[in-house]
């Protein structure tokens, strides 16, 4: 009798075991979810004179043959795994690929060949037949290899537009962003290596005065990886993929140690590092400076979140509806703010609701987590699920306004191939971790 | 409402509804596992009653003395987290010891374990079992455990 299973109302109809029925949740959750794409390509697809153009829908009907497809081989070979990892995950990259068409027709089938992609990585993520422990055995393989990545995108990276950050690396029309792949590479380092010495550093090894002293030696790996991975992230002015890596690490130490000694040893150090960096770095005093107040530069420096706004505000509670807004003033809408452009097509109601499957996505992750059966399957699960949803306050935070704007991806709806698949390499190793045999 | 008009209006009202419906499902599925969760929590508690261990000292587990760890009918003691009593410290095996009631008795028996476990200071060896009063010292690695038991004597 383990707890896990106990609690097994996702294991079935009536709570029996996994392994012993249809995953029903699952099936329920993924037609809504497969309805939600298709409904929101409905409007794309809409001839002037009525009726409907079929072959406009195709993709999204493609999207969702594959997600089904998942679905049956989830119950195959990993009857255990959370249902609702994989209908969440369907209805964002739905919600993605209609916006895509609308925001920006241009680059859609691009985006469509992603998605089906980073479907296809899930699969494989959650399938192959290696041992999870492969990934802790190898850990500073993966730490290393991370930093040479982004190591070589700064000397031979290319830019997006003419003189901004050189984030890219690849040849030819094929392009990819290495600090996603580091994200992804430092959890796996950090499962492994923090699963590794947990008890050294949840174990408080000096004691000054009422200040309990961590364990740096201990440290010193893990301080180094990240120092050279956030230095040269620094170096690239890739500054959201910088901070959203030092919260997971923060995040990760944490959960590990359970001491906030920690937690508030690195917000002293963020602090100084965002003092210095204020004071060094143009680009984010421009940054602080149009979060504090966009509508001193409307047209120049503040005009992508000034549009953004406004383009919220347009969109009221329900929204202006698919196809009736004018999101594509916005710079970037398709990656950065692509949540504006939700936001007034759907409106508050579609905005919220959005965000409730976010929510629903992490804490299906986190819960993966919390009954991992061994620490570094805990570790590995809850570092995963703390990127993306770190990710997504990040970059909602910097759309909304509440904190400055740093340019990250939301997981599953921004365009950008490398972010889909590494988001997608992640959830399929929750998914894998969930299923597990006691 | 022209024909382009009632339908663009339809698709928006359909994918807010199955929006909201996704999001009630998901709402649904959560409260129906909370539900499940607090039905079978009870039942884990409920034999033998009210036994449990209490901490003297910790060591450096973050357990502080005076903490009471019930006891199921079998309990295995250690540090890895699937034990029944997961005790944080680097003196504690991985699987240390097991606590288990059955003829009508509690017993306990080291595991293999490296520090080893003693019974009112009187060490066991590997694999042997000892018979355990209420108000009986265990001591785990170096941790001290207190067991008490208020249907035995």
């Amino acid at each position: 009798m383990t707890p896990a299973r106990v609690g097994g109302a996702l294991a079935g109809r009536s709570g029996r075991a996994a392994g012993s029925g249809w995953r029903w949740a699952e099936l329920g959750l993924l037609a809504l979810a497969a309805g939600v794409g298709i409904a929101a390509g409905l409007p794309g697809a809409a001839l002037p004179e009525g009726g409907l153009r079929l072959t406009a829908l195709a993709p999204a009907l493609a999207l969702v043959a594959a997600a089904f497809a998942i679905h049956v081989s989830l119950g195959w070979r990993r009857p255990g795994a959370d249902q609702r990892i994989l209908p969440c995950i369907v209805l964002l990259m739905g919600l993605g690929l209609a916006l895509s068409q609308r925001v920006a027709p241009a680059l859609a089938t691009r985006q469509w060949a992603w998605l089906m992609i980073g479907l296809a990585t899930l699969a494989v993520s959650t399938h192959l037949p290696y041992e999870l422990r492969v990934i802790q055995r190898y850990r500073y393989t993966w730490a290393i290899l991370g930093i040479v990545l982004v190591g070589v995108t700064l000397v031979a990276g290319r830019s997006a537009v003419p003189g901004g950050p050189r984030l890219w690396l690849g040849a030819g029309g094929l392009t990819f962003q290495p600090s996603e792949v580091l994200r992804l590479l430092l959890v796996f380092f950090m499962a492994g290596y923090l699963e590794d010495k947990r008890e050294i550093l949840s174990a408080a090894s000096l004691k000054l005065g009422p200040l309990r002293l961590m364990p740096l030696p201990y440290l010193a790996p893990l301080a180094a990886m990240m120092g050279v991975s956030l230095a040269l992230l620094t170096a690239q002015r890739d500054l959201g993929a910088g901070l959203l890596l030092f919260v997971i690490c923060l995040g990760m130490l944490y959960l590990v140690s359970g001491r906030s000694t920690y937690v508030l040893g690195g917000l002293a150090l963020f602090v100084c590092a965002a003092w210095l960096l204020h004071h060094e770095i143009a680009v984010v005093q421009t940054r602080v400076a149009i979060w504090l107040d966009p509508w001193s530069d409307p047209s120049g420096a503040g005009y992508q979140i000034v549009q953004g706004l406004m383009a919220i505000a347009e969109g009221g509670v329900i929204g202006a509806g698919i196809g009736q807004g004018l999101p594509t003033s916005i710079p970037a809408v398709h990656t950065d703010f692509i949540y504006a452009a939700l936001a007034e097509e759907t409106g508050l109601a579609g905005a919220a609701a959005v965000l409730m499957v976010y929510a629903t996505l992490f804490l299906a992750g986190f819960r993966v987590a919390v009954r991992a059966s061994t620490p570094f399957r805990q570790m590995l699960a809850a570092g995963l699920t703390l990127g993306l949803s770190v990710q997504t306050l990040i970059i909602l935070g910097g759309v909304l306004r509440l904190i400055p704007l740093t340019g990250v991806t939301l997981p599953f709806l921004s365009h950008g191939g490398t972010s889909i698949v590494t988001s997608a390499v992640a959830m399929g190793l929750v998914l894998r971790i969930g299923d597990e045999p006691r | 409402m022209s024909p382009i008009e009632s339908q663009l209006f339809f698709a928006r009202a359909v994918l807010l509804m199955l929006l909201y419906g996704f999001v009630a499902a998901a709402g649904i599925l959560a409260w129906r596992e909370l539900r499940a969760a607090q039905r079978a929590a009870p039942a884990r508690a409920a034999e033998p009653p009210g036994a449990r261990l209490i901490v003297l000292s910790g060591g450096a587990s973050e357990r502080p003395p005076g903490t009471a760890l019930p006891l199921g009918t079998v309990a295995s003691v250690g540090r890895d987290i699937d034990n029944e009593v997961v005790i944080q410290d680097p003196t504690v095996s991985g699987r240390h010891a097991v606590f288990s009631f059955r003829e009508g008795a509690w017993w306990v028996e080291d595991l293999g374990s490296t520090n080893g476990t003693a019974v009112n200071g009187r060490r066991l060896t590997e694999r042997a079992q000892a018979l355990l009063r209420s108000g009986d010292v265990v001591q785990v690695g170096g941790v001290s455990l207190r067991l008490v038991a208020p249907t035995l004597p």
